[in-house]
């Protein structure tokens, strides 16, 4: 029987602030804005932004590689047809018991799939700085000839970015909602030390970032849970 | 009847997606349903971990799933007036026609040639005899059916502004990674439709205004603690895991005040007197005015309307009689302007889709008649508050009589 006064707050709220060493480079096909072959991507009123799409993408990369390293079992994303639970129906390893009977693995159950929704839910990161302060930057790109050395004929190229060195910050929250298992804050927060850059061209060195990360209390027993993965 | 207003503003762009039948692309609705707000506040309950579903009776169950649950209605968007305080409002009905080459509301911003009503004149010129065919007021030229939202707000000099509203979408693109090659996967890209979070180049946000109506006073108490205790933590519509849907949700209980009975004697007071402006034409053989009262039924949502067993567009007269529970054989059905759409939708608690329905659009009006006016009173506030059709506690056929904007005239077009 659900009573609404007796609920209790119990979704656990952790705020999330990227700061850019270098320049953000985050753009998508149909945006609209400059004449740039990618354009950074904007709130409507011209903010800049890292798509909570894009932080929780490389944050299930993060968490899926540590699962990996941990033992457990984990399935493909981001195909439906190679993730749970259609793969995980016919493999005793994908079944959890925690409360009902469930073939999702540890990574489905924080993330969710197809099939199940998220536990996790992540907030678009938006840099506070009025737009209008902010000077438009764009970043011409040449492609080398590799036999002529010279460059090659078409490939110039043009990248906005944002403003160079300024240690912008983006900020946002993270939500576990409260069905959320215990061991996903610890891998969560495993995972964010582990994406040093968000972004386009992370190897020519845009979208470098620091992390500050509002308090969490995990428990050392999350920890532990985390270590069962049959790891060698 | 208890009812909470709620007013909800956009925080990050919502991806509240229609899916129409042989469509491969996801088009965002100009407004949030009923059913996803219902859907939102449903889900929200059954995260807690100390809810037990497994016994029956509780908030939840006389909420949504009892004989008399609350009534969820569509949120439309809206705007605060000078003082703060979020504006009602009001959907144009299917009649409402305006200037085809300068279409809108007059203001001093714009050069509109404003907005009037034909249900009126259309039905005393159909009873003359007489062919109607409205034109601009302002330079004679064509004009055409005008929909959607508006709010009304007194300017300095107290004479009414009408404004109309509506939200901004734009397309964003996405796209899956390949985790193998950390490049994009194949026939994983995709664009969603969303409504913008801010309105004209962020100078305004984006606010929709939607109630809940339900019958138990301490119920409507508690769920409004319910929604305000936790009013930045609503998620609406798709992709809400992944930045989209934030808003910010906040409730205000408020008694519900019918004012059928006055609405229902201005539309037959300036109907009279239309009529007899009409009559400098040749009054008709047989009056239609005689011994008879008019009414109207204005859809204000979308409504699912099934006539013996068969979807229909038309609330006939004896569909109505059956509705409202009222037994008078002298009701008739003069004019129908309706048409109709295709709704699907998600049912979270099943995890399938809901069945794809033939609805009949917002904004169709009906023009009914009766000599016994007196008894269909209170049937017809019934019928406001708790609407038409099937599903009305998503806000399917949700409806207003005898709305104020078939009184406004081509002479004095707003």
């Amino acid at each position: 029987m659900v009573q609404l006064s007796s609920l209790s707050q119990v979704q656990t709220e952790i705020p999330l602030t990227a700061v850019i060493d270098s320049a953000l480079c985050v753009g998508a096909g149909g945006s609209t804005g400059p004449w740039a072959d990618k354009p950074i991507v904007r709130l409507a009123d011209g903010r800049l932004l890292i798509p909570g799409s894009q932080l929780k993408g490389r944050l299930r990369h993060e968490c899926e590689k540590l699962a990996r390293a941990l033992g457990w079992p984990v399935c493909e994303s981001p195909v439906a047809e190679t993730m749970c639970p259609q793969i995980g129906r016919d493999n005793s390893e994908f079944q959890r018991t925690a409360g009902e009977p469930q073939h999702h693995c540890l990574i489905c159950q924080i993330f969710g799939n197809p099939a199940l929704p998220s536990r996790l839910i992540v907030d678009d990161l938006i840099c506070l700085e009025n737009s209008k302060d902010l000077p438009e930057v764009l970043r011409p790109g040449v492609t080398i000839n590799r036999r002529r050395r010279t460059a090659e004929d078409q490939k110039l190229y043009f990248l906005e970015t944002s403003p160079v060195n300024v240690q912008l910050p983006f900020v946002g929250h993270l939500y576990f909602q409260p069905d959320c298992p215990p061991y996903a804050r610890a891998l969560v927060l495993a995972a964010l030390h582990h994406i040093p850059a968000l972004g386009g061209s992370k190897s020519a060195g845009l979208g470098w970032l620091t992390w500050q990360i509002g308090d969490i209390d995990i428990d050392q027993s999350a920890w532990e849970s985390l270590k069962v993965g049959n790891a060698p | 009847m208890k009812e909470i207003q709620l007013t909800i503003k956009a925080l990050s762009p919502l991806a509240i997606g229609t899916r129409k039948p042989g469509g491969s692309v996801s088009e965002a609705h100009d407004h949030i349903p009923g059913s996803v707000i219902r859907g939102a506040i449903a889900a929200q309950i059954l995260q807690y971990p100390d809810v037990d579903q497994t016994q029956p009776g509780g908030d939840f169950q006389r909420l949504f799933l009892e004989q008399g649950a609350a009534i969820f209605s569509n949120a439309y968007p809206s705007a605060r007036n000078r003082k703060g305080d979020i504006l009602p409002v009001r959907l144009l009905p299917a009649t409402a026609v305006s200037s085809k080459s300068n279409p809108g509301f007059c203001s001093s911003q714009s050069d509109s040639y404003g907005v009037f009503d034909t249900l009126i004149d259309r039905f005393c010129a159909e009873g003359h005899d007489h062919l109607y065919d409205p034109n601009c007021p302002r330079d004679g030229g064509r004009v055409e059916p005008y929909g959607g939202f508006y709010t009304v707000e007194d300017d300095d000099d107290g004479k009414p502004r009408y404004h109309s509203q509506k939200v901004e979408a734009r397309l964003l693109t996405r796209v899956g990674i390949n985790r193998r090659r950390a490049t994009a996967q194949e026939n994983i890209l995709y664009g969603i439709e969303v409504i913008s979070e801010t309105r004209k180049k962020g100078q305004e946000e984006t606010l929709f205004s939607g109630t809940i109506r339900l019958e138990d006073e301490v119920l409507a108490s508690a769920l409004t603690d319910f929604i305000n205790a936790q009013f930045q933590n609503w998620r609406l519509g798709g992709s809400a895991s992944r930045g989209l849907g934030k808003v910010e949700m906040t409730a205000q209980p408020q008694d519900v005040t019918s004012d059928v009975e006055d609405r229902i004697q201005q539309f037959n007071h300036h109907l009279h007197k239309r009529w007899k402006l009409w009559d400098v034409f040749g009054k008709p053989q047989n009056s239609l005015l005689d011994n008879r009262q008019f009414f109207t039924l204005d859809l204000q949502s979308d409504a699912i309307l099934t006539d013996r067993w068969r979807r229909t567009t038309v609330i006939s007269a004896a569909m109505l009689c059956q509705e409202a529970g009222v037994a008078d054989p002298d009701l008739q059905l003069h004019a129908t302007y309706s048409s109709y759409d295709y709704r699907a939708g998600w049912n979270a608690a099943w995890g399938l889709m809901k069945d794809m329905e033939l609805v009949t659009n917002r904004g169709a009006v009906y023009l009914f008649s009766t000599p016994h006016l007196d008894q269909w009173l209170p049937a017809l506030e019934r019928l406001e508050q708790r609407g038409v059709g099937e599903r009305t506690p998503e806000g399917f056929g949700q409806i207003r009589v005898c709305d104020e904007f078939h009184t406004i005239f081509r002479e004095e077009a707003k």
